[in-house]
């Protein structure tokens, strides 16, 4: 199991939908998970410390575990079947009894956040769907945006300062 | 309090919102109730049967109370303020159920959560006093004047005749 936090929510230019950024808390891995917008906004209103009159669903979740004497132990993104992500709610039982509930991904992070509980990725999972950003790349692209400086900066005479 | 059912729950036309509206048990008054979309899916496609591929919310907040052992006694919609309504689930805990549980929610979550758990739905009368609709009686008159002509045409037959065709 990897442990994540929530790096970003970002918005789908293209639909309705949102994706949700794990970062790996111990390298430059990341895990972008699409998610539904009203879960997104349940995850970002949390984030941002919005203050809402009466509780969402989330938040009626979470404290309808603590009432029942629960708490939540872990979040685990747990497995990716034909392009869908699973999820597991990890629970411990007033008795002391863990638990195990089904979930989607987005559902268990908007109760992560809550109750500030560890999110893990399963190691296959982030492996074979984790991602590194190409540093490579970024620094190439860089070097040529500076292109017309640096042609600049080598036609200039410099030994004509001291003259002045 | 009063024992109301789900009536219907419809989409408005002016947003995405939609409209949950809750029918009194013993009485003809309806209680309309705007909620968000989600919760309105939530609530009408456990309703039609719809099945998803995935737990929704209100299916996981289900799961968990089941697991976790609560009994839901049920929902009550206990009031309306700068024109928000408020609701609270009621639940039981422990072997012999002695404990109860009162917590606060969205009218919308607590429904979207008493259709899957079969709980009653209540709401308090003053709520109803205030907020609840009564159907417009709608006047026989309309009715009849839309059959105006076919009575018209039914008083001009001589029914007589039916019997020398024979």
């Amino acid at each position: 199991m990897v442990e994540v936090k929530v790096d970003a929510i970002r918005v789908n230019l293209m639909g309705s939908h949102r994706v949700v950024i794990l970062k790996d808390l111990e390298s430059e891995r990341y895990l972008p998970i699409w998610i539904g917008q009203p879960e997104a906004e349940a995850i970002t209103i949390h984030l941002t410390n919005t203050k809402v009159v009466r509780p969402l669903t989330h938040d009626l979740i979470v404290n309808a575990i603590r009432a029942l004497g629960a708490t939540v132990r872990y979040v685990l993104v747990n497995d990716l079947r034909e392009e869908t992500f699973y999820a597991r709610l990890v629970l411990r039982t007033r008795d002391g009894k863990d638990l195990s509930i089904d979930s989607r991904p987005s559902d268990a992070i908007a109760i992560a956040v809550r109750v500030g509980c560890s999110i893990y990725v399963d190691d296959n999972v982030m492996a074979q769907h984790g991602q590194e950003p190409e540093e490579e790349s970024v620094q190439e692209e860089a070097e040529e945006d500076l292109g017309a400086f640096k042609d600049f900066l080598g036609t200039l005479d410099l030994d004509d300062l001291d003259k002045k | 309090m009063i024992e109301m059912k789900i009536e219907s729950v419809r989409v408005s036309l002016m947003s995405t919102n939609q409209v949950v509206i809750l029918k009194e048990m013993d009485g003809e008054r309806r209680l309309p109730i705007f909620i968000g979309k989600t919760e309105g899916d939530a609530i009408s496609f456990h309703l039609n049967g719809v099945v998803v591929p995935r737990p929704l919310t209100h299916d996981l907040a289900a799961d968990i109370l089941s697991r976790l052992g609560a009994r839901l006694s049920h929902i009550l919609i206990n009031d309306l303020r700068n024109q928000h309504f408020y609701a609270v689930v009621v639940m039981h805990l422990g072997d012999d159920q002695e404990q109860e549980i009162t917590l606060d929610a969205r009218p919308s979550d607590a429904i979207a959560i008493a259709v899957r758990l079969g709980c009653p739905i209540f709401a308090d009368e003053h709520i109803l006093d205030e907020a609840g609709v009564e159907p417009i009686e709608e006047p026989d008159t309309s009715s009849k004047e839309d059959l105006g002509a076919f009575s018209d045409f039914i008083s001009s037959l001589d029914l007589s005749d039916l019997d020398k065709n024979k």
